[in-house]
């Protein structure tokens, strides 16, 4: 058995001060209750996610998730 | 509270242990991962009234499940279990190829670790009972582990940041690396504002006075307005350092500092220092958009016309300060694609441009020449409005421009066909952004040999240092501490030294200018060392320097850790 792909899906919420909020780059809906949900997939051996909440005064929030996994050969750089 | 104060809580809200305040919210969101705790305990953002009983505020971005999907290629039975802290619910997959496992993360965890808590390890297993695999999820890694897990990239946004902005923090660099290289320099510069971040100074509201209305004055009152007057350009200094120091858009500060630079004025030439507050607004405002409107627009700034002396260039007597640093200075380039016998024709066109009693613009018919003037080649009754759009319609003004953002981002041996490709692009619309978005992808811009080869400016090293370390100002001495750290270096903003405008690169540094930057370095290290967040303990000479340092590092404490990496000779360079 191989595994072909990997993705992961993180679910979750944010404050009322945030305006939007980003992953890795794409714009992320979030719903009336400031739940949002994104898929990421998981590229190589390892990959990061980088969330990017930006508040109500323009200034950015920003948090990070390293993954690794030996699932997948990793892809050439 | 002042707005450096109220953005410093806002910061230190994630950069402090939890409050008896966050704890409580904490337990509110139990069952919740919180990545942060944005503007804990207050109403934040100023959306709703104080009185308006409020919901506790939660993290900023919180992740309450994890879903882990595997296509496998073939049928079989994967059980995907979670080890470490991700002991939450697990199902085993059906058989099949695809699977799917979701995680709620439970109350077992810390409800908030916001990014200087500790880093959380989620485990999974991958086990088909054949050939298992794991995955790790670290939420919030320490920094040096971002920088080694992918140190090209991590380089590559650092730089981008460093050189487009006013020190590079955490934050931006991560920010970056989310994304490509062009995704972050469309972020950048979608980022770019037109106007500031933080209010107005709040001495705009005061009235100016004509020289005759101070002429009416008494004595007392006169020195009391200049005492006014002074605290005010003072102040007026805090103002633009605060603005570089808050703003979401670094590259927006940097700007209207390049432009500064270049269509120079200057506080000891205004009565008022209302107007170079204008000015520096006007550079805000279309120097981050399109270079044609602010040169429309500078030959009428108050400021200006006092600087070069517009107000005295009348007919019959014209002054050719303006024609002249036009041409030198701000459009073309000394001797370039212009004669000398233009310069007084070009004064001629600008007679009249003058102000009212209050300092305002006005254009004065009466000291206006208006026969006819030879331009360029040209002949025609031309105003200064004429001379602009002749001079825009050059391709070589275009070049020029492109020269100077070359050398102020990029710096060294211009690279002619990058200037080049970019003066295609600017001319004739001269639209800023298309430019400047090829500046920041250009190899000469990426190249990984122009690392740590440019000079910082006084302010990017004063200002960066506040901002890479992302501590306030108002944690320095006094309100004169910051302007004289920078001035001490040279650059007194809204006081450039001629109206060459700033130097670049190593025109920075003499023999005894190094020395004071290297002590300012060294008393911003003795400043900031015990204020210095403990989260920037990983990774901190990764985050100071954009080369290998020259001295040996000290690193038996963060406290020498930072103080060395400020006084090592790297740490002038971006």
């Amino acid at each position: 058995m191989a595994v072909t792909q990997l993705d992961i899906e993180l679910q979750g919420q944010v404050n009322r001060l945030v305006r939007s909020l980003r992953i890795n780059g794409d714009t992320v809906a979030l719903a009336a209750d400031r739940s949002y949900r994104a898929r990421i997939s998981v590229p190589s051996s390892a990959a990061s996610v980088t969330l990017v909440a930006t508040l109500a005064d323009g200034s950015a929030q920003v948090r990070r998730l390293l993954l690794g996994h030996s699932a997948i050969p990793a892809a050439p750089l | 509270m002042s707005t450096a104060q109220q953005s410093s809580a806002s910061r230190n809200a994630e950069s402090v242990d939890p409050s008896p305040m966050s704890a409580a919210i904490g337990l509110a969101m139990a069952g919740a991962i919180g990545f942060a705790l944005t503007g804990c305990g207050s109403s934040g953002g100023g959306d709703a009234p104080p009185s308006a009983p409020e919901e506790p505020l939660g993290p900023a971005i919180s992740v309450q499940s994890v879903t882990i999907l595997a296509t496998t290629d073939s049928a079989t039975a994967l059980s995907i279990t979670g080890t470490d802290d991700a002991s939450g619910r697990n199902a085993s997959s059906p058989n099949g190829t695809s699977h799917q496992t979701s995680f709620a993360l439970g109350s077992q965890l810390p409800s908030d670790p916001g990014r200087t808590g500790r880093a959380l390890h989620l485990g999974f297993d991958l086990d088909d009972g054949d050939s298992p695999h794991h995955l790790d999820c670290i939420i919030n890694p320490p920094h040096d582990q971002v920088v080694d897990s992918d140190p090209v990239r991590f380089k590559a946004r650092r730089h981008l940041v460093e050189r487009s902005g006013l020190g590079a923090s955490w934050d931006e660099i991560e920010a970056a690396m989310g994304v490509s290289h062009a995704e972050a320099v469309d972020a950048l510069l979608a980022g770019l504002r037109q106007t500031h971040h933080q209010g107005a100074p709040y001495f705009l509201g005061e009235p100016i006075l004509s020289w005759r209305e101070r002429g009416r004055l008494s004595q007392q009152a006169r020195d009391d307005l200049q005492d006014n007057i002074n605290d005010w350009s003072r102040d007026l200094r805090r103002w633009w350092h605060q603005e570089m120091l808050l703003t979401p858009s670094p590259l927006t500060e940097r700007l209207v500092l390049f432009w500064h630079g270049v269509w120079t004025s200057s506080l000891s030439g205004t009565p008022y220092p209302h107007l170079m507050y204008v000015q520096n607004q006007t550079l805000r405002q279309w120097g981050t958009v399109n270079f044609a409107e602010l040169a429309r627009r500078l030959p009428k700034d108050p400021a200006m016309i006092l600087y070069l002396d517009s107000d005295s260039n009348v007919k019959g007597r014209p002054n050719e300060n303006f024609a002249r640093e036009l041409l030198e200075l701000f459009s073309l380039g000394e001797g370039q694609d212009y004669d000398e016998a233009d310069i007084p024709e070009i004064a001629r066109c600008f007679t009249g441009y003058g102000l009212d009693d209050h300092f305002n613009y006005r254009f004065k018919t009466s000291d206006h020449d208006d026969g006819e003037k030879t331009v360029f080649g040209q002949t025609g009754h031309f105003t200064g409005d004429d001379v602009i759009e002749m001079v825009l319609a050059k391709r070589r003004c275009a070049e020029y421009i492109c020269e100077q953002l070359f050398d102020e981002f990029i710096s060294g041996p211009r690279d002619n066909t990058l200037i080049g490709d970019m003066t295609d692009l600017l001319h004739p619309s001269y639209d800023l952004v298309p430019v400047l978005r090829m500046l920041f992808t250009s190899n000469a811009f990426t190249n990984t040999a122009g690392y740590g080869t440019r000079m910082k400016s006084p302010v990017e090293l004063v200002i960066g240092t506040f901002r890479r370390v992302e501590l306030d100002w108002s944690y320095d001495d006094s309100p004169w501490t910051i302007l004289w750290r920078t001035g001490s270096c040279d650059q007194d903003i809204f006081y450039p030294p001629n109206v060459r405008g700033w130097p670049r690169g190593t025109d920075w540094v003499d023999a005894k200018n190094f020395l004071t930057r290297r002590k300012q370095a060294k008393h911003l290290g003795w400043y900031l060392e015990n204020r210095l967040p403990p989260h920037l303990a990983d990774g901190l000479q990764d985050l100071l320097l954009s080369i290998n340092p020259v001295g040996s590092i000290d690193t038996r404490s963060l406290k020498f850790h930072y103080r060395t990496l400020l006084l090592d000779p790297a740490y002038q360079v971006n």
